[in-house]
């Protein structure tokens, strides 16, 4: 198939109408099951075609539900073919991401895993469609929806960030790094010392005009070595993994810890040593800077207009709150106290 | 070392920044790939933010930095120069930069005792870079993205 310059643009706008027509479909034969949820102080809607997406999807938002009935920023409208017998309808452009106009329409399509996703901002209406459920990424079962959601929070100068947060009542820390940097084992260690939680993966970064962290997803991972550790969580697992760590959802079970939001005291650098104590040492902002942009940036496909002020945002938050390596030791049950140092400014 | 262009400006058609506390981040957003500068370098970088002729920046550097000024020279220019090649800055033509009164003038330095020159350095990652060949992002204007290859669908 050959996509020229002047049908490329009707073409994502088919491919968007053309799902939403398909959904109508799919949703008239398998019924309509909808979840609404409170994300950033806005009201987000599920509406499903049948029910076969609706426990993958809702486990890992199960602390955010809401029966709150006023109109939706946003809705998302989720189908697979498989469950509802409606086929997808086939894309007319190649594989890739799509931003159409600047700010008109998102699209993506992956055509290895059969998975379309649509968000027009202007019609807050967004389309997730999978051939399978069995063809999601493993990463979804701890964030679903996550390009949707990202693309959505832009619209109002909110920023997803890779990093764990946890905190008390009087606030929280951000942990920032890569993979394996200790991050979710710091963020679960906190947890279950009975520290308040908003995720361990992937937050929202606000400004008020003062940094606030918002959770996303109550989900947590954890390497082998770290369920060891905390076994605590195993009744959460559940059983699937994502680059080798196991997915925890933590509610039922932890809904008293979780908490939508809290003002950021500091950011914290994990990173795993091979002492015996752990200890937090002051990092400088660029550091900070550089340890969450890229793997922010690596994390949800933005626009380059976005990248600006995905980066811009990060840039801001390191320049306002203190920042902290936090030097993990051998000895976990150290963690809990180091990070509430931190939260003190007691270091 | 020497080089061509007399200014070089920042290539803000595709690339991202920030610096906080000397350490800069750049993201080249036709590539993906990204790259860290600390210290001088960073110090640099955000001298090219307003156009300077290179020779003055240089003379910057050399004042700023306890070293000798012949080794901090070469060492700005191969800087310039690696900044130049990953396309990250581009020369500047004639007359097509900003009246010199409206150029800020170089900050000047407020402690007496020079720091050490330190080599700047330009750090460069690809990790992004493989994910956005993975996952390109068309940016589609309303005259349509320039698409011409064929479908791996197809």
């Amino acid at each position: 198939m050959r996509v020229s310059p002047t049908t490329c643009r009707p073409a994502l706008l088919d491919t968007f109408c053309n799902l939403l027509q398909q959904y109508h479909v799919a949703e008239k034969k398998g019924g309509r099951i909808e979840k609404t949820y409170a994300i950033a102080g806005r009201i987000v809607r599920l509406r499903f075609a049948g029910t076969e997406l609706v426990t993958f999807t809702t486990r890992a938002l199960e602390h955010l539900e809401t029966h709150e009935s006023s109109h939706p920023d946003l809705t998302i409208c989720l189908c697979d073919s498989q469950s509802t017998g409606i086929s997808m309808p086939a894309p007319p452009i190649p594989p890739g991401v799509y931003n159409l106009g600047g700010n008109e329409l998102y699209i993506t399509i992956r055509s290895q895993k059969q998975w379309i996703e649509g968000f027009s901002p202007r019609f807050h209406l967004a389309v997730s469609w999978i051939a399978d459920q069995k063809y999601y990424p493993p990463y979804a079962h701890a964030a679903p929806l996550r390009t949707i959601l990202s693309w959505w929070l832009k619209q109002y100068g909110l920023n997803g960030l890779h990093a764990a947060a946890i905190g008390t009542k009087t606030g929280g820390v951000l942990l920032g790094g890569a993979g394996r940097s200790g991050k979710s084992t710091t963020a679960l260690a906190c947890l279950n010392a009975g520290f308040l939680y908003l995720g361990d993966d992937f937050c929202i970064l606000d400004f008020d005009p003062s940094p606030r962290v918002y959770s996303l997803y109550n989900s947590g991972k954890l390497s082998d070595d770290s369920r060891t550790w905390l076994p605590q969580f195993e009744s959460n697992a559940t059983g699937m993994k994502d680059d080798g760590k196991m997915i925890y959802h933590l509610c039922p079970g932890r809904e008293q810890q979780m908490v939508e939001s809290l003002p950021i005291r500091a950011v914290l650098l994990p990173n795993v040593t091979k002492k015996q104590c752990t200890r937090l040492k002051p990092a400088s902002g660029g550091e900070a800077l550089n340890v969450l942009a890229p793997t922010t940036l690596k994390l949800v496909a933005l626009p380059a207009g976005s990248l600006k002020s995905a980066l811009g945002a990060i840039a801001k938050l390191v320049r306002q709150v203190p920042c902290y390596h936090l030097e993990l030791g051998e000895d976990l049950t150290e963690i809990p106290h180091a990070v509430s140092l931190a939260l003190r400014g007691d270091v | 070392m020497s080089i061509k262009a007399s200014r070089f400006r920042l290539n803000t058609l595709r690339v991202i920044h920030e610096t906080v506390e000397k350490e800069t981040l750049i993201i080249d957003s036709e590539t993906g790939a990204y790259y860290m500068i600390g210290g001088v370098g960073s110090e640099i970088w955000q001298m090219l933010t307003y156009c300077h002729e290179i020779d003055d920046l240089v003379e910057q550097v050399i004042q700023w930095y306890d070293g000798s000024p012949a080794t901090i020279r070469d060492q700005v220019y191969r800087f310039l120069n690696d900044l130049h090649d990953e396309a990250l800055v581009v020369p500047v033509e004639e007359n097509n930069f900003l009246p010199s009164n409206e150029i800020p003038p170089l900050p000047k330095t407020e402690s007496t005792i020079k720091p050490t020159f330190e080599r700047p350095v330009l750090k460069k990652f690809t990790d992004m870079e493989d994910l956005l060949l993975i996952d390109p992002i068309h940016e589609v204007s309303n005259a349509g993205w320039p698409f011409t290859g064929k479908s791996s669908d197809e």
